[in-house]
C-alpha cells in the first residue's frame, strides 16, 4: 500500500526534515501517526498525498508515484486537512460535483453518513460550523470508498457525540484493501481504533508497532507507590497512584492507553527501542 | 492506461463543471459590474453626443484589460494553502486543470466577453435614443478591427497566464511589474547590441556620428526588413503564446502544498 524508501526532503537546505525515512504501511489498517508539534506529521502526510515533492528518495503508493499526481491515484485518495477549504454551495451540489471524480463513491453511504452526523443534504455549506463542515468532508470521504485515506486531525472541532460517531463510521469503513492514516493529537479519540501505532520525532519514525506486539510488550496500569514505578518506562501521577507503563513480565494484556503510550516513547526512546528491536523494521 | 492520466474527455468535463459551479457567482458580479460601469460611461457620453464611435474605445479595454486580470485570477485558488490543497487533490492531470484553465481564458473568456458587450452595445442604444436621441455606431464583432484585437489578446493573454501560474497573489500587478522589467532589460540588451556591432556609427560612448546613413548597406536594410521583422512578427503572433503556454503548464506542475 504505502512504501517510502530513502526519503529525504527538507523546507530549508540546512534543516533536513526527513533523512533517508523508511516505511511500510499495508492495507486493512487504521494507522495512528502521532508526534509532537513540528514532529513532521503533516509534512509526511503531504508527500504521501503528492502535494509535497520529495527532494529524493521514493514513494510508492498502491503502486503509484504520488509526484506524478496521477488523476486515478487521486481518485483513490482521499485527504480530510485539519485545515480546509470547502466551496460555498449546497451539501447535494458538493456531492454532484465532487462525487463524480471518484469511482467508488456511493451516495448511499454518503445519505447514512450524514443521517449519522444529523445533516441535511440541503444545507448549505457556507453556513455550516466547522464542525459541521468537517463532518461532510468526514462522510464524503468514507463514502469514496478511496483504497488510501488520509485524515489530519480529523476529530478536531467535532461535538463528543460526533467523536463517537465518527470512530463507528470509521471501524465500519475499514477493509482489507483499504487504509487509512490518522494523524492526531487527540489520542483518546483514538481509543481501539488506531492500529497500527506509529509515532514521529524530529522527521524520526521512532516508533512504530501493532496493538498486539504493543500489549505483548507493555503493561499499562495503575500503581500505588513511587517503588513500583522505579522500573517504569513512563509514569504520571494520578488521584489514585500512578498509570504507569513497564515491561510485561506477567504476560497480562491491558488496554493500551495511547497518550500514556505516546509519553514513554518520547521520554524512554532507547529503552522501548531496544525492548521492541526486533520489531522496528518499519513495516507494520 | 497512460494517455487515459494526461487527459479524458469526461474527466476534463467533470473538471469543466466543477469550475463553473465553483465560480460563476464571482463572474456573474464582475461581469454586473462591469456592465453597469459601461452603461454610466456611455450614458454620459451619449447625454453630450460626443463619439459615436465608442466602442473603438472600449471593446478593446474590456477585452484586453478585463482579459488579462481574468487570466491572471485563473490559478487564485493556488494563493490559499486549503484552497491549493483542494485544487491539487482534485483527480484530473495537471494537463487537464491548466488546459482547462487556458481555454475558459482565451476562447471562453473572447466568447463570453464579446458576446456581452453586443448584448451591451445593443442595450445601451436603446437607452440613448430613447432620452438622448442618440445612438452609437453598431458594434461589429467580426470586424477587422475587432478580430485584431482577439488575436493580440490571445497572444499577449500568455504571458498573464503564465504570471498567474508563477506568483503568488496580486499576480496581475506582479506580471505587470516583470513585464516592465524585462522591456527595460531587452530594451538595454538591444542597445548595447546596436552600440557593439555598429560601434563604427558612434562618436564616443552615445554620440552618433554627423552624416551617417542608418543602416551600413543595403543589405542589412533588406536583412531587416524582410527577414528580421517578418521573422519577429511571425515569433510574436504564433510561437511565443505556446512558449508561455507550455511553461505556464511546468509551472503549475511544480506547484506544492
Amino acid at each position: 500500500m504505502i512504501t517510502i524508501n530513502k526519503l529525504n526532503f527538507h523546507y530549508k537546505k540546512k534543516k533536513p526534515l526527513f533523512s533517508d525515512l523508511q516505511l511500510n504501511v499495508k492495507p486493512g489498517n487504521i494507522c495512528g501517526l502521532l508526534g509532537k508539534n513540528g514532529a513532521g506529521k503533516t509534512t509526511l502526510l503531504k508527500l504521501i498525498s503528492g502535494l509535497a515533492y520529495p527532494k529524493s528518495g521514493t514513494l510508492s503508493i498502491n503502486g503509484y508515484n504520488p509526484e506524478k499526481r496521477h488523476p486515478s491515484f487521486l481518485a483513490d485518495l482521499y485527504i480530510v486537512p485539519e485545515e480546509f477549504y470547502i466551496p460555498s454551495m449546497k451539501i447535494s451540489t458538493f456531492e454532484k460535483i465532487y462525487g463524480v471524480f471518484y469511482p467508488k463513491f456511493s451516495s448511499a453511504q454518503f445519505d447514512e453518513y450524514l443521517n449519522s452526523f444529523e445533516l441535511n443534504k440541503d444545507n448549505r455549506l457556507n453556513k455550516l460550523s466547522y464542525g459541521q463542515k468537517k463532518k461532510v468532508l468526514l462522510s464524503f470521504g468514507m463514502a469514496t470508498n478511496c483504497n488510501l485515506m488520509i485524515l489530519d486531525e480529523p476529530t478536531n472541532g467535532l461535538d463528543i457525540p460526533s467523536k463517537s460517531i465518527f470512530r463507528k463510521l470509521l471501524a465500519s469503513s475499514i477493509t482489507d484493501d483499504k487504509c487509512f492514516i490518522i494523524s492526531t493529537h487527540q489520542v483518546r479519540d483514538m481509543i481501539n481504533l488506531i492500529d497500527p501505532v506509529i509515532i514521529l520525532e524530529n522527521g524520526k519514525i521512532i516508533f512504530q508497532a501493532t496493538i498486539e506486539e504493543i500489549t505483548s510488550k507493555l503493561h499499562f496500569g495503575m500503581r500505588f507507590s513511587e517503588a513500583e514505578v522505579a522500573d517504569a518506562f513512563y509514569a504520571e501521577r494520578t488521584p489514585g497512584g500512578f498509570l504507569a507503563v513497564t515491561p510485561n513480565i506477567s504476560g497480562e494484556e491491558t488496554e493500551v492507553d495511547m497518550e500514556v503510550l505516546f509519553n514513554a516513547v518520547i521520554s524512554n526512546k532507547e529503552r522501548i527501542e531496544k525492548l521492541f528491536e526486533k520489531e522496528v523494521h518499519h513495516d507494520v | 492506461m497512460m494517455s487515459n492520466q494526461i487527459f479524458a474527455p469526461t474527466r476534463f468535463f467533470k473538471l469543466f463543471r466543477e469550475e463553473v459551479f465553483s465560480g460563476y457567482r464571482i463572474t456573474l458580479i464582475v461581469a454586473s459590474v462591469v456592465f453597469a460601469f459601461l452603461m454610466l460611461i456611455f450614458t454620459i457620453v451619449a447625454s453630450d453626443h460626443s463619439d459615436a464611435d465608442f466602442h473603438q474605445v472600449w471593446y478593446p479595454i474590456v477585452l484586453l484589460a478585463g482579459g488579462f486580470y481574468f487570466t491572471s485570477t485563473s490559478f487564485n485558488v493556488l494563493n490559499r494553502k486549503e484552497q491549493r490543497m483542494n485544487y491539487l487533490s482534485i483527480p484530473a492531470s495537471i494537463f487537464e486543470k491548466f488546459s482547462l484553465k487556458l481555454l475558459i481564458t482565451t476562447l471562453g473568456y473572447t466568447v463570453m466577453a464579446t458576446l456581452l458587450y453586443w448584448l451591451f452595445s445593443e442595450s445601451v442604444n436603446v437607452i440613448t435614443q430613447r432620452y438622448f436621441s442618440f445612438s452609437f455606431w453598431e458594434f461589429n464583432p467580426f470586424s477587422e478591427f475587432n478580430l485584431f484585437f482577439i488575436k493580440l489578446y490571445i497572444v499577449i493573454q500568455s504571458v498573464f497566464i503564465l504570471g498567474a501560474a508563477t506568483f503568488n497573489r496580486f499576480s496581475f500587478f506582479k506580471t505587470l511589474f516583470a513585464l516592465v522589467l524585462i522591456y527595460i532589460a531587452l530594451s538595454l540588451f538591444g542597445w548595447l547590441l546596436f552600440r557593439i556591432i555598429f560601434a563604427d556609427l558612434f562618436d564616443g560612448l552615445l554620440v552618433p556620428r554627423d552624416n551617417i546613413t542608418v543602416f551600413p548597406s543595403y543589405r542589412f536594410q533588406d536583412f531587416v526588413e524582410f527577414t528580421a521583422w517578418p521573422l519577429l512578427q511571425n515569433i510574436f503572433w504564433y510561437v511565443m503564446a505556446p512558449i508561455f503556454w507550455v511553461v505556464a503548464y511546468f509551472k503549475l506542475k511544480e506547484r506544492e502544498v
